[in-house]
């Protein structure tokens, strides 16, 4: 398939992707037609995640990685997979965007446009049309948020980002910089 | 079948649950029935934390909001809007499902408003009537704080410390903290109620880890306990009016069932309006009989006035750099002084202190969102920094100050409201004098001051309309919380405080409750 001169015009900027991410399937959380998420789904979602704190270098662990916040994501796509409105066609849909940009950019590429440069109209801002916005919004701009909370704040300095202080029973220690 | 209850109490916030806990720690057996007019609501649930954190803190969704006061529930006049939209929640467990969780004893002055000002009211009762029962609430609410401030050594017994250790200053606390001592400011620990137990209610706005005191929890544990056989609470059941077979005698309230639309009599010994600074006067008005022309307890026309609220004070500066990378590290404040809470201050309409909880801050995820690098982040989180310090500035109780009933209802069956209050010019030249001092405050730390404001006073912290006093013509209620001319009708909330002083309400009250609750046991029938 061609490179990035397959998008679609947005206000000016060029949108990335393919056919399938510049399907139009309006503004609505798409709706979970009776499906599951597969393993193979959540691994793509996961890769997504441990992508955005490669892309920031925002990441906590000595190993350089996201596997320390694991079990937190993963919680995290347990409460949105299985209560209401469940956000099971959101990741597949995601999963699927993720695949063509791969296919068209290369995994390194793909991720650098989805987070930064993906063409999406800014000004005005619009409510998310086509199957790339609906990955942008509801799950990259999703999992941005769960990566800073987890952790990712540490590495721009902080000990606790704003408003996530555990009780206290966890509070045996300064938990934020203190003189 | 006519349903009986040694107790009826109106409210399901920490008013009515701490006086329920606190007479079913004297009875287990004691029959309480708790009418809350909004609904039960599951807390707990960690998806709804999960959609508070990762949209933006609420931005985009706040969870539980349609239980807060709505646009077009109440209406304000006078000189000053008085602020009631989302001040407050009407659910099972009440407002503390939704709060800052500031836990701030009331000083001895604020007792004595009226003789030592000229201005508002005295309470019946003193600062050392309300001690032990201030403990009591502390431990209650779990309480942090620093027993070495120097207003707690005038207000607290020696070796008496907080049940939890103060939360620490954060470093960006800091050098607000030199700029105090620069003015002779003392730097406290803002004392926070704690709860080891309250884990995501997803209500607060500001604390969605939910570590804070919240009555739902108190209410399920009642509820559990097997030992309390007939503790009882009904929610969706908003009272319409508190019933009567003499002028002296309540024999019950009458309640809208929400759910299916009929009106319902409970009837009980004793009565406890327990519905805030709003709803409680509202009840009573509506209360109208062969007895009491203007509602019960309003023979001298005394109910919804003396309508009083904090209104903030904020100075905003700025500082071109940020080199520190300093941004909120926690989502309330640490940093607090009383110094100018004193009596000293009492006739100048005296501050309490404290840092904006949120400043300096910086939206991370949203400038990830936005597509900056990682560079452009860091250029702008180190460019430039803000800093604010706040005050609530205590405003003194005014008889035309008030609450009104409106005509219509809202989303629970309740009746819409006017609230009327007029700051007066002293307060207003007081309140433009606090602004200077803490201007000097912001400029000492070496910050350019880019906003400088007196805000209207807000719903939160609204105290008066049913008020304490030594008699029927100075107040609706007696010391002990009974509605002068009933033998069994009480109110315990804010609304029978004559006085709001200058920092939270909801320790006062709750101490208050605890000790209503001892008052009811002792006097037991």
């Amino acid at each position: 398939m061609a490179d990035s001169d397959a998008g679609k015009k947005g206000t000016g900027e060029v949108m990335i992707g393919g056919p399938f991410s510049h399907q139009e399937i309006g503004a609505s959380l798409l709706p979970r037609e009776g499906q599951n998420l597969t393993q193979i789904e959540r691994d793509k979602l996961w890769r997504i995640f441990q992508q955005i704190g490669y892309f920031w270098d925002d990441l906590h662990s000595s190993a350089k990685d996201s596997a320390n916040l694991k079990s937190t994501w993963l919680e995290f796509i347990e409460a949105k997979t299985t209560c209401e409105p469940t956000y099971v066609a959101e990741y597949s849909n995601a999963a699927s965007v993720v695949d063509e940009l791969i296919e068209l950019y290369g995994e390194k590429k793909a991720f650098a446009l989805l987070f930064q440069n993906n063409g999406i109209p800014k000004n005005p801002p619009r409510p998310p049309l086509t199957r790339l916005e609906h990955a942008k919004k509801y799950v990259v701009d999703e999992f941005i948020r769960v990566n800073v909370v987890a952790s990712g704040f540490k590495s721009f300095g902080g000990k606790n980002y704003s408003g996530y202080l555990g009780g206290s029973r966890y509070n045996l220690k300064p938990r934020v910089r203190v003189e | 079948m006519k349903q009986e209850y040694e107790y009826v109490i109106v409210g399901s916030g920490v008013a009515g649950s701490t006086v329920a806990k606190r007479l079913l720690e004297h009875n287990r057996s004691a029959s309480i029935l708790i009418l809350e007019a909004g609904p039960q609501v599951e807390a707990k649930i960690r998806r709804f934390w999960w959609d508070y954190v990762v949209h933006a803190n609420g931005v985009e969704h706040k969870a539980y909001d349609f239980t807060c006061d709505q646009p077009g529930e109440s209406t304000s006049s006078g000189n000053t809007r008085f602020l009631v939209e989302g001040s407050r929640v009407m659910m099972y467990g009440g407002s503390t499902v939704h709060w800052g969780g500031w836990c701030l004893r009331f000083k001895p002055e604020d007792f004595k408003l009226l003789s030592n000002t000229g201005d508002g009211g005295d309470w019946p009762i003193s600062y050392e009537d309300l001690d032990p029962y201030y403990y009591q609430a502390e431990d209650h609410l779990s309480v942090c704080g620093d027993i070495d401030e120097s207003w707690n050594k005038l207000m607290r017994k020696p070796n008496t410390p907080y049940p939890r250790p103060p939360f620490w200053w954060t470093a960006p606390d800091e050098e607000m903290i030199k700029a105090f001592k620069k003015n002779n400011i003392e730097p406290g620990k803002m004392p926070v109620a704690r709860y080891r137990k309250c884990m995501t209610t997803g209500t607060c706005k500001y604390c969605p880890l939910g570590s804070r005191f919240s009555g739902q929890l108190v209410l399920d544990e009642l509820l559990a306990d097997r030992r309390n056989l007939n503790f009882k609470v009904i929610g969706s059941a908003p009272a319409t009016q508190v019933l009567v077979d003499s002028k002296k005698r309540i024999t019950g309230v009458e309640y809208l069932d929400l759910t299916t639309g009929e009106t319902k009599q409970v009837f009980g010994g004793t009565v406890v309006v327990c519905s805030g600074t709003y709803e409680s006067p509202k009840l009573l008005m509506l209360s109208r009989n062969q007895y009491w022309d203007n509602g019960i307890g309003n023979d001298h026309d005394l109910l919804g006035r003396y309508l009083v609220s904090h209104s903030m004070l904020k100075v905003r500066g700025q500082l071109d750099q940020n080199k520190e990378r300093w941004f909120a590290e926690y989502d309330f404040p640490s940093l607090m002084s009383r110094t100018y809470d004193t009596e000293e201050y009492q006739k100048k309409n005296k501050i309490f202190l404290f840092k904006n909880r949120a400043l300096p801050d910086i939206d991370l995820a949203g400038l990830m969102i936005a597509g900056l690098s990682r560079k452009e982040i860091d250029k702008q989180l180190t460019a430039s920094r803000q800093q604010e310090l706040q005050a609530f500035m205590e405003e003194k109780g005014d008889k035309d100050n008030r609450i009104t009933l409106a005509n219509g209802k809202n989303r629970f069956g309740l009746p819409k409201m006017k609230a009327h209050f007029d700051r007066t010019p002293d307060a207003q030249k007081n309140g433009d004098n606090w602004l200077k001092l803490m201007e000097k405050v912001v400029a000492d730390m070496g910050y350019k001051v880019i906003k400088s404001e007196i805000q209207d006073p807000g719903g939160h912290h609204s105290t008066g309309t049913c008020r304490m006093g030594r008699n029927p013509e100075e107040g609706v209620t007696d010391a002990d919380l009974r509605v002068f001319g009933t033998d069994n009708l009480y109110v315990c909330s804010n609304a029978v405080f004559p006085s709001g002083a200058a920092v939270n309400p909801t320790l006062t009250l709750t101490a208050l409750a605890f000790r209503l609750g001892d008052h009811l046991a002792k006097n037991r029938p």
